[in-house]
């Protein structure tokens, strides 16, 4: 089902929730709304539904205008956040109550409920209460129920927020499939970045009642087109002051804006082992790197996460596991690869420009990463990647 | 807790007599003095006409009460919580009155209203419409000291229950009624019900209210607690007693339907032990 909203506004008492939200989600897309707590992610969900009715604005359902339409008669399959399983019903009966009340015939509900009890693996169970399942097994009978009557639009709140984190991971690749292979439009609420990139064919970006930004996570990811986005997704350190306009190949942004955001992914770091770390300084001028000093340093695992000072700024950055961590205080080469320049409202991507070709980098060099220079990296990879997603939409 | 022996044995003993003083022994006391004279002079207490009129006139005052205060409570505590409205904490605050409010009071209220020199008292004359000293007056004050009980026990639960399982019922396409009956009884079923049933105790037993309205004509407009009274005050005391013992087995009734009322609770929350917020 296509879904278009158009203004839509919500206030509870004072506090205005949603302000002026429109956009408009393609039929079969599965949309993260995506955001900080409390920005109004989930009232937008609830007057989706129905279950909150909307003080300006429009909601078009295939083109059918739904604003004043009860819940009932919405088609639509909502999950809740804590499920709001029926308590005193057994699972069968609560994956048949949306049949049940549209009066399907009762070998046909056994049948339909059969369908979705296999489809969620939850055979075996359909006479447990809810009390007795596992919350893992709550969010799958929360699920089927909805699914049941066949809706054409499917809401999930925060669908994954009670669940335990070791049975998250498995729940949304098997979410994500399921909601694929049934190819229903739906639209979930997340805090969780995470979930969102790795679940969603789209983000909308919700602040404080307003719609940030909308688009597939890689565009999101690349392009933010707001400082909050460029802050919010991803890991983002802002860099205040003039200190990263004088970061080598950053000049020619001196004056689009006041501050720069800048991801550890930015940065490559080039350690100097042994011997060469006392004249790492030198080395880091040979190869075209700024030297930094290294103050803080942190174990991830498959990566060091690490905390460079370059020039009175410190600039995050990863380094492989596989390499032996510098030691603190230690000079390595650092070289900064891209900026989210911002001033107000704007965002613009700073690639950096090789000494080489200062001139055709600026000019070339606007909000679009597509269009940076060309540089040896993985990351140019991974905007051909981006470009044809979004030439699949 | 590691309190000495001493303190808790001490603690247990003290609990455990000031129970049997205070409401084992006149309790128990109740059924010594009603079968003092045998089986028989209880049993033929309890079906001398009278007793009988008493008991029906209780029985029949309950029945007309009960269902007001359950269509009452349930609109009530809906209304309490699942809807923001000015004046909600006034309601709230209304309902508990006739805790408040000695019931006396309340049966002199309804006298000075419908009494024969009360403000509706000539017309009704005139219209030879009896309330005070009749039927209707003690269903009146009946009504009156019964109206928090039912929502009293609803508004907890519902308030615990949230609005969840309602609001998934309805994007599943329930309406109206079939979410009521299907959603949202089941849910507070058993609150309902000991509601209910504290509700009809409390109509059965109350005295000061229906004493001030009743007359106490015999056989007439004499309810049971008012039947007692009489018993006593004619020094009949073993069949005042017989009588008595009949409102006790209600208030024991009542406690066994507690009981009741937690086990099934428990059994669909899924807890060992219904919490508090739950069952008061």
């Amino acid at each position: 089902m296509r879904v278009e909203v158009n203004r839509l506004r919500k206030s509870f008492g004072k506090t205005e929730v949603v302000r002026d939200v429109s956009f408009t989600v393609e039929p079969g897309r599965l949309v993260a709304l995506l955001g900080p707590s409390g920005g109004g992610k989930s009232t937008i969900l609830r007057m989706l539904a129905g279950l909150e009715v909307p003080d300006g604005g429009e909601i078009r359902f295939d083109g059918r205008n739904v604003t004043g339409v009860p819940p009932q008669e919405r088609e639509i399959g909502f999950v809740f956040q804590h499920y709001a399983l029926f308590r005193h019903m057994t699972v069968f009966d609560n994956i048949a109550f949306g049949l049940e009340v549209r009066r399907v015939a009762k070998t046909d509900v056994r049948r339909r409920v059969a369908e979705l009890v296999a489809l969620t693996g939850l055979e075996g169970l359909e006479r447990r209460l809810p009390h007795q399942l596992s919350g893992g097994q709550k969010q799958r009978v929360a699920f089927a129920r909805a699914l049941a009557p066949g809706p054409k639009l499917l809401l999930l709140d925060e669908p994954f927020a009670a669940v335990d984190a070791a049975v998250r991971k498995t729940l949304r690749a098997w979410l994500k499939e399921t909601i694929v292979r049934i190819g229903v439009t739906t639209l979930f609420v997340t805090h969780d970045q995470e979930e969102a990139l790795e679940l969603a064919d789209e983000l909308m970006i919700i602040r404080d009642g307003r719609l940030e930004q909308q688009g597939t996570p890689v565009d999101v990811w690349r392009n933010p087109q707001t400082p909050f986005v460029a802050g919010f997704v991803g890991e983002a350190v802002r860099l205040d002051g003039a200190g990263w306009a004088a970061l080598p190949g950053f000049a020619a942004w001196k004056d689009e804006g006041d501050y720069a955001l800048v991801r550890p992914e930015f940065v490559d770091i080039m350690p100097f082992g042994g011997a060469e770390a006392d004249s790492g300084g030198d080395r880091a001028a040979e190869s075209g790197a700024e030297s930094g000093v290294v103050r803080k340093i942190r174990f991830c695992g498959d990566r060091w996460r690490l905390d460079v000072e370059v020039g009175g700024m410190l600039l995050p950055g990863y380094l492989s596991s596989e390499v032996e961590a510098p030691s603190l205080g230690s000079i390595v080469g650092v070289r900064v690869r891209r900026l989210f320049v911002c001033r107000g409202d704007r965002v613009v991507v700073a690639n950096r420009v090789p000494p080489a070709d200062q001139q055709a980098g600026r000019q070339t060099g606007g909000s679009s990463p597509d269009a940076s220079p060309r540089q040896a990296f993985e990351f140019e990879r991974a905007s051909v990647t981006a470009a044809s997603v979004r030439r699949i939409r | 807790m590691q309190e000495p022996r001493w303190f808790r044995a001490v603690l247990g003993v003290v609990t455990a007599l000031f129970v049997a003083v205070v409401l084992v022994l006149p309790l128990a006391t109740v059924f010594e003095q009603a079968f003092r004279k045998g089986v028989g002079v209880y049993l033929d207490a309890l079906t001398e006409p009278d007793a009988v009129a008493a008991i029906r006139l209780t029985l029949v005052t309950a029945a007309i009460v009960l269902p007001f205060q359950l269509a009452f409570g349930l609109a009530a505590s809906w209304a309490l919580t699942r809807f923001r409205f000015p004046g909600k904490r006034l309601l709230v605050s209304m309902i508990d009155l006739p805790f408040a409010v000695s019931p006396v009071i309340a049966g002199l209220v309804f006298v000075l209203l419908f009494g024969s020199r009360g403000w509706f008292g000539p017309w009704l004359e005139q219209h030879d419409i009896r309330i005070v000293f009749a039927m209707p007056g003690i269903v009146l004050a009946t009504m009156f000291v019964t109206v928090p009980f039912v929502a009293r026990e609803l508004v907890p639960v519902m308030q615990s229950l949230g609005t969840g399982e309602e609001e998934a019922a309805a994007t599943l396409g329930a309406k109206g009624w079939t979410l009521f009956w299907r959603i949202t009884l089941p849910n507070i079923r058993w609150a309902l019900f000991y509601g209910a049933v504290l509700c009809a105790a409390r109509a059965m037993g109350e005295f000061g209210a229906v004493s001030v309205v009743s007359g106490h004509i015999r056989g007439e407009t004499n309810t049971i607690p008012l039947h007692v009274e009489i018993l006593y005050n004619d020094y009949d005391f073993t069949a005042s007693f017989a009588v008595a013992s009949l409102l006790t087995l209600i208030g024991l009734a009542t406690m066994a339907v507690k009981r009741m009322m937690e086990w099934g609770e428990a059994r669909y929350a899924g807890r060992g032990e219904p919490s508090s917020e739950v069952v008061r």
